[in-house]
């Protein structure tokens, strides 16, 4: 088309424009425009105005609401503009309604009846505005009322291919809105909209095709030959009309559409198929990366590339293209143009998470680590996410190194990202846990504030599950305390690891808990009041372990029982009555050492996760949770592996009055304590199917298990030591969160049990997949007054484990196999301080009872190993695990 | 390849133009447009032409005096979305005739009429050349001959 002059005919439109144009200052053109409202708000109500001045007036409010101003009005005006016979005045009635009305706006059941009118006009002018409004503003109801008329439009052999196109996609925003609109039977008609002789309609087809096959691809195998079919005719054959040519290229567009939805679509098994596709792909690799000059023709060739390489990363199978992939991603890495960077980082993420061995993407790891220094954020960002993907055991230390060197000069939207990253790297991949403490410390030092919550709550819960490291974290802590800066967040973190470990570390003279006492007080006067709680509760500790402090440390109390902010003042009045009082029992209760946490639960895991969510790919995330433990939520902690983990905490806590006990757990026990309880019950986990599960002076519950993975059954039987009546007995498994496992009550008691007489009962229970804690059993009844026990069953995941040795000299290889992929994990359990070893048959007998098969055993002076291997039994996978356990008789 | 936005804007960050494909409240709408807008305005010329803004990536460019930012999925093709960007420009181009700030700003609703032509629903509706010029130009005849007869009737015949 020639070029034209064009000219707006609406003379008041222009003259309004051009006033707000010469505005000086936003002061007149806000009164300008509210003058034109209220001007335009008496017109409307003169009911005898024409078409004409409705639509110059409506395109004044339009024109507002561009300037971002807010319209209330005119809608009224806008919807008898749709049913006007002019064209150029609905299309102004149209024009309003896709810009202003929200699809939660009432007034969309006005303009259903206009719009269907309109679809079913014989002028495709007036079907293709509607169309274009149902695609841009389509909501549940439009779907609902409309989108029959709009199938009819797509289906009908009278319909222009331009009507068509747009039908096609108004049906895709329809089925967005209410995916109820589709029926099965609707398939074939759709996927045969790819053999339109217009590639316009094709176009479209592909976006409807790939929409719907989104959440239903089976349905739509059908499409996946045409779909070959065209991309090679239009690819290698260069079949392509002219018009539809774009800068040399037969239409881009269609082509990385094409090879988007052969991504979505399920692959049929046909060689010659899958041959074309290959051949279609090899030829962009060759001919659509060479360089050219001009940016539209670089950049419509780079679309189709890089989606096919989505396409190949898809596929996986193919390791000549795969090649391919690794060679053009490696040339745009290092392409002077910046854009190729970036979406050369952002494939090698999305590769990396897909591909098991990532050695080719790492032999550009100098790249990737220049590139996050890169000045573009877009850049560092992409950076960042490939790098976390990498990393593992060998590469952290370097890593985290240069993630510490961007954390000093990132931008604040960066800095939180990048601490929870580092946070994880140094806990996920740490192989010596001094490195790691000293890495936490020197984060929370300079990430601060902008590090979350998260960050520093978990230090501490590492620091607390894990002997081994709590020494150095608090010779750490305290080296930060001594220095005149301390940041508030870190200084939480020291005071809370001195409270609890400084005494570890009290014996050397320099750091004595006075020293420590010295640091703490240095800070205290200058910092944030939450802090200063944290501090009062690390004076709290102090005081029970070492009460000669008590002199220095009661007059702080004293000075904060006074304080402005309420929650400080009770705190620390509260810690002064407890710390002046002469009985210190109360004191050293409240003071005891904190609990062990709960493992699996890490709160920066999930917050990776979610950050995943957002940078990839949804397929990417999938593949990513199948092999790399971070997103699901369970924490793969260096320090204490999940296997190893349930061995070392019954060596830990069973042990002590077990180590006689494994042959006479008949023997009665005193009143049923809780650590008691967890005594019997890490005997029942570990050693041993039958025992007792719980008693006190009124009631034992002694069980019987089985285990044959991955199903078991328990029967539990109740024993009334009493002479009177147990009534209205009850037991219910609580409502169990995981769905892992599935665990129910096949057999009930009575609701009675009488005096010394016992009762039964049978669980039967079902493992799906891995799952962390044991459910547990709810039992309720009543002895003249009404009991209730929570009681943990002894059901844990190494109940599924079946012993499969294999042979010894297989041992070393298999391990080899399984550190290459990153699925090795070390750890140290001290079995705690001046205790005697155990006996080496005990060891072994636990190592039994976690359901290992021992390939080997071999003692030496010091030391005695185990090679054990066994086969994880649970209903969706199977995984056959190996482990080397070696027992230290002394401390080492 | 589903479009979530896109909006023009000057060099001070003045949006003339804003088309919405997702469904959002004005008090959103306006947020984003400003931030945005913000975000690339505040970007150097040799930096890449994709930034993330929130749970999207937004693909933009830049023509004399006024940006082109669209808002995508962050799966979404790149360089795809800046030819789409660029296709728009060209069709505007002809159209107006060497198109400038201003043609856009007078005549806004026929830069939205275009721009229909080329994405609905969020989804690229017409690749070939002139097919969507052609729309455009028998629209105007309509409205060329609507405007005589209006014309008329205001003389009076």
């Amino acid at each position: 088309m020639a070029s034209r002059n064009v000219v707006n005919n609406m003379k008041g439109l222009v003259q309004f424009i051009s006033d707000l144009r010469n505005s000086r200052d936003s002061g007149y053109e806000e009164k300008r425009i509210n003058a034109e409202l209220a001007n335009i708000r008496s017109k409307f109500k003169d009911s005898s105005l024409n078409g004409y001045q409705k639509k110059k007036y409506v395109c004044k409010l339009l024109y507002i609401y561009t300037l971002g101003y807010p319209i209330d009005f005119g809608h009224f005006e806008a919807v008898q503009l749709l049913g006007s016979q002019k064209y150029s005045e609905k299309q102004i009635g149209y024009l309003f309604i896709s810009l202003i009305l929200n699809e939660k706006d009432d007034l969309t059941n006005l303009v259903i009846n206009s719009i269907k009118k309109d679809l079913q006009s014989h002028l495709e002018v007036y079907n293709c505005l509607a169309l274009h409004c149902v695609a841009n503003i389509g909501s549940a109801e439009m779907a609902a009322a409309l989108s029959e008329v709009v199938q009819q439009l797509l289906n009908s052999h009278v319909t222009k291919p331009y009507v068509r196109k747009k039908a096609a996609l108004a049906l895709l925003r329809l089925y967005n809105k209410d995916s109820a609109i589709f029926k099965p039977e609707m398939t074939h008609r759709i996927c045969t909209i790819l053999q339109d002789e217009d590639l316009g309609v094709v176009t479209a087809g592909c976006s409807l095709i790939a929409t719907m096959a989104e959440s239903n691809s089976a349905a739509f195998a059908e499409a996946y030959n045409p779909a070959v079919k065209i991309l090679y005719d239009l690819i290698v054959n260069g079949d392509c009309p002219q018009e539809y040519i774009y800068y040399n290229l037969p239409s881009p567009w269609l082509s990385v559409k094409l090879l988007q939805l052969l991504q979505i679509l399920p692959a049929p098994d046909d060689p010659a198929l899958n041959n074309k596709l290959s051949e279609t792909l090899r030829y962009v690799f060759s001919n659509y990366t060479i360089m050219c000059s001009n940016v539209q023709q670089s950049n419509a060739q780079n679309a189709v590339v890089f989606e096919a390489v989505n396409l190949v990363i898809h596929m996986n199978s193919d390791p000549s293209l795969l090649h391919k992939c690794y060679q053009t991603l490696g040339n745009s890495l290092t392409a002077p143009l910046i854009n190729f960077q970036y979406v050369s980082l952002e494939a090698m993420a999305y590769l990396a998470a897909s591909v098991e061995n990532t050695y080719e993407i790492r032999k550009h790891m100098p790249t990737i680590l220049n590139s996050l220094h890169n000045r573009d954020v877009s850049i560092r960002r992409k950076a960042l996410d490939l790098i976390y993907l990498l990393c593992d055991k060998s590469t952290v230390s370097p890593v985290v190194t240069e993630l510490f060197k961007l954390l000093s000069t990132a931008d604040l939207s960066l800095k939180e990202e990048l601490s929870v990253k580092i946070a994880v790297l140094a806990e996920k991949s740490a192989t010596e846990a001094k490195w790691y403490i000293s890495t936490m410390m020197r984060l929370v030092y300079l990430a601060n504030e902008q590090a979350p919550e998260e960050v520093w709550v978990r230090v501490v819960q590492i620091v607390t599950n894990n002997e081994n490291i709590q020494v150095p974290a608090a010779q750490d802590a305290l080296s930060y305390l001594q220095h005149s800066v301390c940041p508030s967040t870190l200084a939480k973190l020291c005071a809370c690891i001195l409270g609890e470990f400084g005494h570890l570390i009290s014996s050397d003279p320099n750091t004595s808990a006075a020293v420590q006492l010295d640091a703490m007080e240095s800070h205290i006067t200058s910092c944030p009041s939450t802090v200063k709680a944290i501090f009062l509760s690390a004076y709290l500790k102090f005081c029970s372990v070492f009460p000669d402090l008590k002199p220095r440390i009661l007059p702080i109390f004293q000075r904060y029982s006074t304080a402005a902010n309420a929650e400080l003042q009770q705190r620390a009045y509260e810690y002064l009555m407890l710390a002046s009082n002469p009985d210190t029992t109360l004191l050293d209760t409240v003071c005891e050492e904190l609990p062990l946490y709960d493992e699996r639960e890490s709160a920066l895991f999930n917050r990776v996760g979610h950050s995943d969510d957002t940078i990839s790919r949804s397929k990417m995330i999938e593949r990513r949770n199948s092999y790399m433990p971070v997103s699901n939520g369970k924490a793969s902690n260096p320090f204490r592996t999940n296997g190893v983990d349930t061995v070392g905490s019954s060596m830990n806590s069973a042990a002590p009055s077990s180590r006689h006990s494994v042959t006479r757990t008949e023997t009665s026990i005193p009143a049923g304590s809780s650590t008691n309880a967890d005594a019997l019950y890490d005997l029942l986990i570990s050693s041993t199917n039958d025992g007792v599960l719980y008693e006190d002076n009124t009631l034992k519950i002694s069980v019987r298990s089985k285990f044959m993975p991955p199903h078991g059954a328990l029967i539990l039987t109740f024993l009334n030591k009493t002479a009177g009546a147990l009534s209205n007995f009850k037991s219910t498994i609580d409502p169990y969160s995981s769905t892992h496992l599935k665990t129910i009550i096949s057999r009930d008691t009575g609701g009675t049990i009488y005096g010394n007489d016992t009762a039964q009962q049978t669980i039967t229970t079902e493992a799906a997949d891995i799952f962390w804690d044991s459910p547990k059993v709810s039992i309720t009844y009543s002895a003249g007054t009404p009991r209730t026990h929570n009681i943990r069953l002894p059901i844990v995941l190494t109940k599924f484990m079946v012993p499969l040795p294999i042979l010894a000299k297989d041992f070393g290889y298999r391990w080899g196999q399984l550190r290459e992929v990153n699925l090795e994990r070390r750890s140290t359990i001290k079995y705690g301080t001046g205790v005697i070893g155990l006996e080496i048959e005990y060891v072994n007998d636990i190592v039994k009872g976690f359901g290992w098969g021992i390939c080997n055993r071999e003692e030496h002076a010091e030391t005695t190993e185990w090679l054990c291997s066994g086969v994880l039994k649970l209903c969706l996978r199977q995984d056959a695990l190996i482990l080397e356990l070696q027992y230290w008789l002394h401390d080492i | 390849m589903a479009i979530k936005y896109l909006i023009l804007f000057s060099r001070q960050g003045k949006v003339r133009l804003a088309k919405w494909f997702v469904v959002m409240s004005q008090k959103e709408k306006n947020k984003t447009a400003r931030e945005v807008a913000m975000l690339v305005l505040g970007r150097k010329a040799k930096m890449c032409n994709f930034v993330e803004y929130k749970d999207t990536k937004v693909v933009y460019r830049r023509y004399a005096s006024l940006y082109f930012a669209v808002g995508v999925d962050n799966s979404d093709n790149e360089f795809a979305t800046l030819e789409i960007i660029h296709r728009y420009v060209e069709q505007m181009d002809k159209y107006f005739g060497n198109v400038c700030e201003l043609d856009i700003i007078f005549n806004f609703h026929r830069a939205y009429y275009i721009l229909d032509e080329l994405l609905i629903a969020g989804e690229l509706v017409e690749v070939s050349k002139r097919d969507a010029l052609r729309r455009i130009a028998k629209q105007d005849q309509l409205e060329d001959v609507e405007g005589e007869e209006e014309g008329l009737s205001r003389f009076g015949f």
